[in-house]
């Protein structure tokens, strides 16, 4: 048992990897084509603003300020066949810095669950936070 | 320096500042940069809204060391500069980043350097493209490209729930979880894991951190799985760790912690019949961990929770943690204590007995209590102890409906002073 697990840990791990780097390139350069990455039913939670459809994410990232994001840290795991009936899906979280435009960098923390769907990764959920207070407005 | 700062105007006056009357015995040159850095960090401590400052003549030759001091600046729009001894244009470069509309350099050496006045105009714009008053004369605005607009963030908000429903479930089981990861006894949280449950950690430094000597994050770093640094799939697999037991053992020995739970940000992105996909992120001090102060951190928790009898375990986590920014910190001082909820002593229907059992639902059973009893229970309790419907539901939410509880707790928390006066406001 403990030897499947290790082949789906690798995988996870592997997966993860390619996914960041598609994913972040994507939402630095090539915004118009971010869509692809999402399930039609994708959801993206923006610091707490929730976006769904992969249309409406496309379309809310091509909206915000132009981004270059840099990792930090990574790590994923196979979520439990319980919680996914089987299916497979990994837990991705990330942390990295990103600049808007020129200015300073900003420290973020990022999260995706992604699953297996007509042969292609695509995301179910992504949930982003920048590490920052909330502002009182 | 209070005696200078124009609280009306948001703007300090420091020109000439060696020759202040008050400041006679101790010789304060700005040119200095260690005393021109210790200035701005005051700035930066106590009137970081700052919008004017002036260091008109003060013999300044060299800006270079300002430019990490820059941040602290931010909302400085009007910059006095004049009769000062700054030589060349390249010295302003360390205070790119500065939201000046207002600058004043004449009678510096580097203004008679440039006699081309449209040359040095254009030299300023393109370190300050927002500049328009240039040594008190009024510049034509800039002209620019439409494609270049300006864009803003959306702004942010502390929760997101893709189901309203998934709510009260969410908070739940959050308070439950934080009550016991803060408690002396942790190994009760083996109830809240799957008993095949992954759990990860990955640390970093945030962004600009100076501080790194003192709040060493050392104890994280040991099982740091971060999988752009461990490349191993032997070592990816071993620093997960597999089961209830072992995530539990790994919790007990890390530092005990105090979280902030009022200042989470939660965001429930999956909410079906057959999983929860939750995020928090927020932070907590560290106790006991060795330090001279209680260092402040911040994390992200992502957890994925199935249901589990009548109640949630977790089946994976990843947690991530790093120190806390200087605006977090500050935001996390400013918020007042919550009085402390009266339910952290005793853990409900969470006993010693039942560590053995895995899978134990971490959320207790509402004892089948109406919604008409409860509201009937919400209202008695408003008459008993003068405090309105909203706090009275919030007092029996804590104390799981049981209406004796709720009342004892009142009253000591009264006692104490440790209920708001908005409690009372009907």
């Amino acid at each position: 048992m403990d030897s499947s697990l290790k082949g789906k840990v690798d995988q996870a791990c592997r997966v993860a990897e390619e996914f960041t780097k598609l994913y972040y390139e994507a939402a630095d350069k090539r915004r118009h084509l971010i869509s692809r990455l999402y399930l039609d039913t994708g959801l993206l939670t923006w610091n707490g603003n929730g976006v769904i459809g992969n249309e409406k994410i496309q379309k809310f990232y091509i909206e915000l300020p132009p981004t270059d994001h840099t990792l930090t840290t990574l790590d994923a795991q196979p979520i439990l066949d319980d919680a996914v009936n089987g299916q497979l899906t990994y837990l991705i979280q990330v942390s990295g810095t990103v600049k808007y435009q020129e200015r300073t960098p900003k420290t973020f923390q990022q999260n995706f669950i992604v699953t297996a769907e007509g042969g292609k990764w695509k995301i179910v959920s992504d949930c982003f936070r920048l590490q920052e207070p909330i502002s009182e407005k | 320096m209070a005696n200078r700062y124009n609280a009306a105007n948001k703007a300090l006056d420091l020109s000439k500042f060696h020759a202040d009357p008050i400041l006679q015995d101790s010789f304060c040159a700005l040119y200095k940069p260690i005393i021109l850095i210790a200035v701005i960090e005051i700035i930066g401590e106590n009137i970081p809204e700052l919008e004017a400052l002036s260091l008109n003549d003060n013999n300044i030759q060299i800006l270079t060391f300002l430019k990490k001091y820059v941040d602290k600046l931010k909302n400085v729009r009007i910059l006095h500069l004049a009769q000062n001894k700054i030589r060349d244009m390249s010295m302003l470069d360390s205070l790119i980043g500065m939201p000046l509309v207002e600058l004043l350099l004449d009678g510096n050496p580097l203004c008679d350097r440039l006699k081309d006045k449209a040359l040095y105009t254009s030299e300023i714009r393109n370190r300050f493209p927002k500049i328009m008053k240039l040594d008190g004369i009024e510049l034509p605005p800039p002209i620019s490209f439409d494609l270049a607009e300006e864009h803003t963030l959306p702004p942010s908000s502390q929760t997101f729930l893709c189901n309203a429903e998934g709510g009260a479930t969410v908070r739940q089981f959050l308070e439950q979880y934080f009550q016991l990861l803060d408690s002396d006894n942790r190994q009760l949280l083996v109830q809240a894991y799957h008993e095949n449950a992954v759990f990860s950690l990955t640390m970093a430094y945030p962004y600009g951190s100076k501080d790194k000597t003192s709040n060493w994050l050392n104890w994280y770093s040991t099982d740091n799985r971060n999988l752009l640094r461990v490349t191993d799939s032997d070592r990816r697999f071993k620093l997960l760790k597999k089961g209830h037991v072992s995530i539990v053992s790994f919790l007990k020995d890390m530092p005990t912690t105090s979280h902030d739970i009022m200042n989470f940000k939660v965001d429930l992105t999956v909410f079906t019949p057959l999983m929860l996909s939750l995020t928090v992120c927020g932070m907590f001090k560290e106790m006991k961990s060795g330090h001279k102060h209680s260092p402040i951190r911040s994390f992200s928790r992502t957890l994925i929770i199935i249901p589990a009898g009548n109640g949630y375990c977790i089946c994976n986590e990843e947690l991530h943690i790093t120190n806390a920014t200087e605006d977090q910190i500050k935001a996390f001082k400013s918020t007042p204590m919550p009085p402390p909820p009266a339910v952290i002593v005793t853990p409900p229907q969470v006993s010693i007995q039942n560590v053995s059992v895995p899978n134990t639902p971490l959320i207790p059973e509402v004892n089948g209590i109406d919604d008409l009893t409860k509201q009937r229970m919400v209202e008695a309790l408003s008459v008993q102890s003068g405090m309105n419907l909203e706090w009275s539901t919030k007092c029996l939410q804590e104390t799981e409906w049981n209406f004796d509880r709720a009342t004892m707790v009142f009253n000591q928390l009264h006692k104490q002073g440790g209920i708001p006066a908005e409690a009372f406001v009907k």
